[in-house]
């Protein structure tokens, strides 16, 4: 019966609308090392929902400002290349999502835990040398399977949530268990099909069991990120308890704990202040 | 050990032990309390007779230190808990004291 719901659920993802090609566009060029803002701005124009958010943002009372921001490119300079890129990321990829009376997830905890990753992604990428801003975005949509799953097969999902609940498990676990697919199968597969970048595509699919014979380093920073900051309470990532850190993903990423130590409060402080610009 | 702390309070939330770090006076500004007073039950009593609301008061090191305790030990509590299963795996119990060390830094 689960292998029938898998199908059916990894078949209906086919038959989701594509991303706008605005949107792919902006994840392509927000992956970048060094981002071209005028082009970013010009990409930014072409959504007016993107657009009428940034001007929102940046004349809320957040920023205190005394005149009224009425332009991207002003709103470009009073949020900071930082708060842009997330805002852009996060606005792009969870206006995908329909909200329903039926869903279970909290989508801010979601969040929360999702930009608490990223930004651990981004400090452990400094570490071992990946690119930055392209581990903040895989952090980012990590678990975008899990809001695929909670906006369009929420029927299922109250079911799953209860099952965490009960035995205290991971949330991958409980869905494989009553679906016969999880969050990471659905989200590489949506992924796919919204041609997102190959290398976040494997990262979303293998994060949680990292393979040991072909090793992906974004999927690694990805893996020990996430189990940081549900260790720290950034958030909630929907589990009954935490996952287990990977011993070979541990050495092949060689990272010492002094430098966990260092990155936990530059997290905490991090993801305070940039929740208010996706939340 | 924490430095003793000034913060404005609600007379509800006053209790004794507490040492007043204002003078307590009335709207027509009679003075019914200086400050260095050590709260006792008659002197919450007596503020709100005298339609007192809030009072400037300074939290002594001792009192301070019996936050902390309680606080150190609801960390331990949520990290424990959150922890619960995994303990025995190295390197999550490598995790665990890195996270507590860090969250037990920040209470101090």
């Amino acid at each position: 019966m689960k292998e029938q719901i898998a199908k059916y659920i990894l078949g209906q993802l086919r038959e989701l609308p594509v991303l706008p090609e605005v949107v792919i566009k902006l994840i392509n060029e927000l992956e970048k090392s060094s981002v071209d803002y005028h082009k970013l701005q010009k990409i930014i124009r072409l959504d007016p929902v993107l657009t009428s958010r940034l001007l929102r943002i940046a004349n809320s009372s957040f920023f205190g400002l005394s005149r009224r921001v009425n332009s991207v490119q002003e709103a470009c300079l009073v949020l900071g290349a930082s708060s842009i890129r997330h805002l852009v990321m996060a606005t792009s990829v969870i206006e995908q999502f329909p909200a329903h009376e039926g869903n279970v997830i909290d989508r801010k905890s979601l969040w929360k835990h999702a930009l608490g990753t990223a930004v651990t992604s981004k400090h452990i990428a400094e570490i071992v040398d990946v690119e930055p801003e392209q581990a903040f975005t895989a952090g980012l949509l990590h678990d975008f399977g899990k809001l695929a799953m909670d906006a369009y097969f929420y029927d299922y999902y109250s079911e799953i949530t209860e099952f965490v609940r009960d035995r205290k498990c991971l949330l991958s676990e409980a869905e494989r268990e009553i679906v016969g697919t999880d969050h990471r199968e659905v989200g590489q597969a949506l992924a796919l099909h919204w041609y997102f970048p190959t290398q976040l595509v494997k990262t979303i699919g293998e994060y949680g069991e990292p393979s040991r014979e072909n090793p992906h380093t974004l999927s690694d920073v990805v893996h020990v990120a996430d189990i940081i900051c549900q260790a720290l309470g950034v958030g909630d990532s929907g589990n009954g308890r935490i996952p287990v850190l990977s011993e070979h993903v541990w050495q092949r990423l060689g990272i010492e704990w002094e430098d966990v130590g260092r990155m936990l409060p530059e997290i905490e402080r991090s993801v305070e202040e940039d929740i208010f610009v996706i939340s | 050990m924490i430095e003793s702390q000034k913060m404005m309070m609600n007379i509800e939330e006053v209790s004794k032990g507490m040492v007043l770090s204002g003078d307590v006076c009335t709207e027509s500004g009679e003075c019914i309390f200086v400050s260095g007073t050590e709260v006792t039950e008659k002197t919450i009593e007596k503020a709100k007779d005298m339609g007192i609301d809030c009072v400037s008061v300074e939290w002594p090191e001792a009192l301070l230190d019996g936050v902390a305790i309680v606080q150190n030990s609801a960390v331990e509590d949520e990290l424990n808990d959150r922890f619960s299963g995994v303990l025995n795996y190295p390197l999550m119990n490598q995790l665990y004291l890195t996270i507590k060390k860090y969250k037990m830094n920040k209470l101090q």
